[in-house]
């Protein structure tokens, strides 16, 4: 279009375009987040320290000891709106179905009956309400445990201030290392794989599921979400996978909310690797599946970790049959287990919808630690509960592991990530045969 | 630091580009491939970017959540009605030429002749409204509704077949937008507009419609650029925002309101993006279009097709 001469739009234009280049780098700044797709057994990641907004010390309200307790409340810090609004509903209903069927055994025996309440607030999945959220749940609503908060940025602040104010916080969803690992934290524990862990159990029982079925896992390519996150993962997948003597030919990385994976996939097919190995969140997940039909290329092996890619059925269904097949890993419940049907029945008589998100078996299972540990202390202050979490043993959990204890550094010290296949369009847990709903298929 | 770490990549990657070149490696072909599939549809992205700015001066911050509104009009009339996506396609222009007529005249209008902040605030506040009401009325989960149209083989590499037909529409939007402008009256009332908006109402031209007729236009094309999208790739109600930054990147480099500008600019992004994402480490392709749009302000501001205004 051609030009004028009018000398306010020059000036205007050359305005607009400086203030273009602040705005357009910003918004840059949000697509480059670590956003989340809500579905998968991974969160944004969590190196970027929260400081618990701006609360201050809140305290404990925490009722005396004692079998005089009539409630004890359990605050959930979830995202109830907003990008993850679907996982954090999913696991915040869990925690009260959780709550629910305690209750309907008679409460916590050791407390004369005393009922729980499942309280939930919403996060948004920002990190700036990770702390008030915190805050409210605990100084409002009198929570004496909280859980949360699936987004480890989120996680970071508000651990930061239920520390502050002596209250436990036991993850039931949030995955970075940096949560727990470093902080010293006295008052958080998590029951989920760490990254770490995820990436690790993953080196450890695909190439294991594989050799075990006389199926060649010997050399492995990566494509990996470009942040803290992924970039964790990506590091744990390259020094753990050649201990079991399987080689990383090829790794590359995409950046999040990337428009096309043609590219990677191109990469991906150019290295042939018997094994490919995806990790990020649902959307680049369907997006990288799109990206290796595009190119005509099934790898021999067609994995993930710490992607939902091929453990959520969501996902699965976006992706199609192209998913058939594909191995991922992720906590999920233990369907070996009686309680295991009854918590989706009852989920699906109370929500009018299925059971589809993995999360919230680990939300479950945070209520049962809670029930535990209030047995054992047979209290309800948070600072007893806090004491008796550091050395109790969960053995009643849906969750497909082994009993929950905490390590020193809050960590779930036999928390496990079991590998998934997808078998007629529907993710299936299929090792360690302990846990197995199917039969690996090759 | 991060300069000469860049800089160093690049000529690396040159290097290796290179050794494909002189030993005719194939996925040469599949790149070029893939970068002017990318292109293309970058700069459907971005032309009613550049049209609203052309006209106006408006850099319309909502244009990203008005591609995004395009791919869920679709799925909304593919999965409610049943009707194949590429069929959907002009129900999403006409719904998102619609939209775009409404925010103008509810939302720009008023604020024509405003700071250039209040601008940007109510644009992006209609981006925000947007994206708000997509999560309510779809969730945040990402949505698939793609295509299996298949492949066609050129000389062994892999052509996807609703990617090339995005790329179709694109070309014919783009000719047909082409046409509108120089041989319409219409859009000729439209390109005086543009020229010199007084001059303009001078001789006669309602400024306010054509406006609202220009910014109608812009989000059709948002609408049918989200819509083409649809048929080769899986979306959510956050895809718009990376669509918005290359657009953004895109007109800056065509040259603001130049329609040819877009066109290249977007086969331009497209091709740093795929060679770049396939010869440098990690994500520094995205370092590289942004490093282009930086210096390019300052070596040439109008852009590559823009003309300076006095």
């Amino acid at each position: 279009m051609s030009k004028d001469s009018n000398p306010r739009i020059g000036s205007r234009r050359t305005y607009l375009k400086a203030i273009g280049v602040g705005v357009t780098a910003g918004l840059a700044g949000c697509t480059s987040n670590d956003g989340n797709d809500g579905n998968g057994g991974t969160d944004g990641n969590g190196d970027s320290g929260g400081d618990g907004g701006d609360g201050g010390g809140g305290t404990a309200t925490g009722t005396p000891g004692g079998n005089t307790v009539e409630e004890v409340v359990i605050g959930a810090n979830h995202p109830l709106s907003g990008f993850l609004g679907a996982a954090g509903q999913a696991m915040t209903n869990a925690g009260k179905l959780a709550t629910m069927h305690v209750n309907e055994e008679g409460g916590i025996e050791s407390l004369g009956g005393a009922q729980l309440t499942f309280v939930s607030r919403d996060n948004k999945g920002t990190q700036e309400e990770g702390g008030p959220v915190e805050q409210q749940l605990i100084e409002e609503d009198g929570a004496h445990v909280v859980t949360g908060c699936y987004s480890s940025p989120v996680t970071l602040a508000a651990t930061q201030v239920a520390e502050r104010a002596g209250v436990p916080h036991i993850i039931d969803v949030s995955v970075a290392n940096s949560i727990l690992q470093g902080r010293g934290l006295n008052y958080a524990y998590r029951i989920q794989t760490p990254a770490s862990g995820m990436a690790g159990d993953y080196a450890r029982f695909m190439p294991e599921l594989a050799r075990a079925n006389d199926v060649t896992m010997d050399t492995a390519s990566i494509v990996y979400l470009d942040n803290a996150f992924g970039q964790s993962i990506r590091d744990t997948l390259m020094s753990a996978l050649p201990e079991q003597n399987v080689e990383v030919l090829e790794d590359s990385a995409y950046t999040f909310g990337q428009e096309s994976m043609d590219t990677e996939a191109t990469r991906v097919k150019q290295a042939d690797a018997d094994a490919f190995i995806f990790v990020g969140y649902g959307g680049g997940g369907i997006r990288m599946m799109q990206s290796l039909q595009n190119v005509d290329y099934r790898p021999p092996l067609l994995t993930g970790t710490s992607t939902p890619t091929f453990t959520d059925n969501d996902i699965i269904k976006q992706i199609g049959k192209f998913a058939n097949g594909g191995f991922g890993n992720n906590y999920q419940f233990d369907f070996n287990k009686e309680q295991t049907n009854k918590i989706f029945a009852d989920y699906r008589r109370e929500f009018g919808r299925e059971l589809g998100v993995t999360h919230a078996a680990m939300t479950y299972s945070v209520v049962k630690v809670v029930q535990a540990a209030l047995e054992e202390a047979g209290s309800a202050d948070p600072e007893d509960i806090n004491e008796t979490l550091k050395t109790i043993t969960v053995e009643d959990h849906p969750a497909a592991m082994p009993p929950i204890e905490f390590q020193e550094n809050g960590e779930n010290a036999n928390a496990l990530s079991p590998m998934f296949q997808v078998q007629n369009l529907e993710g299936l847990v299929v090792w360690p045969e302990r846990y197995a709903q199917s039969e690996a298929q090759f | 630091m991060l300069i000469p770490l860049i800089i160093d990549d690049i000529v690396s990657a040159v290097s290796e580009f290179a050794g494909d070149v002189v030993s005719l490696d194939p996925v040469l072909l599949q790149l070029t491939i893939f970068a002017l599939l990318l292109g293309g549809v970058f700069a459907l992205a971005a032309l009613g970017l550049t049209m609203i700015f052309g006209v106006m001066d408006v850099v319309n911050f909502a244009h990203g959540m008005l591609i995004v509104a395009g791919m869920y009009t679709v799925y909304f009339v593919t999965t409610t009605v049943g009707i194949n996506p590429l069929a959907a396609l002009p129900i999403a222009v006409v719904a998102l030429f619609a939209l775009g007529v409404v925010i103008s005249v509810t939302a720009i209008e008023p604020i024509i002749e405003a700071p250039e902040e209040n601008q940007f605030i109510v644009t992006l506040g209609i981006s925000f409204i947007l994206l708000a009401a997509v999560q309510i009325f779809f969730t945040p989960d990402p949505r698939s509704i793609v295509m299996d149209l298949g492949r066609y083989q050129l000389f062994g590499a892999q052509i996807p077949k609703g990617q090339a037909y995005a790329l179709a529409i694109a070309i014919v939007a783009m000719a047909a937008l082409w046409v509108f402008l120089q041989r319409t009256e219409l859009g000729t009332a439209i390109r005086a507009t543009a020229d010199n908006r007084e001059g303009a109402w001078y001789v006669g031209i309602d400024v306010p419609n054509i406006d609202h007729i220009t910014v109608g236009i812009g989000s059709a094309l948002a609408g049918l650029a989200g819509a083409a999208i649809v048929i080769f790739s899986p979306f959510d109600p956050f895809i718009g925002e990376s669509y918005l930054v290359k657009a953004f990147v895109i007109v800056v480099l065509g040259g603001l309101g130049s329609l040819p500008g877009a066109f290249v600019g977007g086969l331009i992004v497209g091709a740093i993006q795929v060679f770049g994402g396939f010869y440098l480490p990690g994500t520094t392709n995205e370092i590289v279009i942004f490093l282009l749009f930086v210096l390019l302000l300052y070596l040439k501001p109008t852009g590559l097709f823009g003309e300076r205004r006095a």
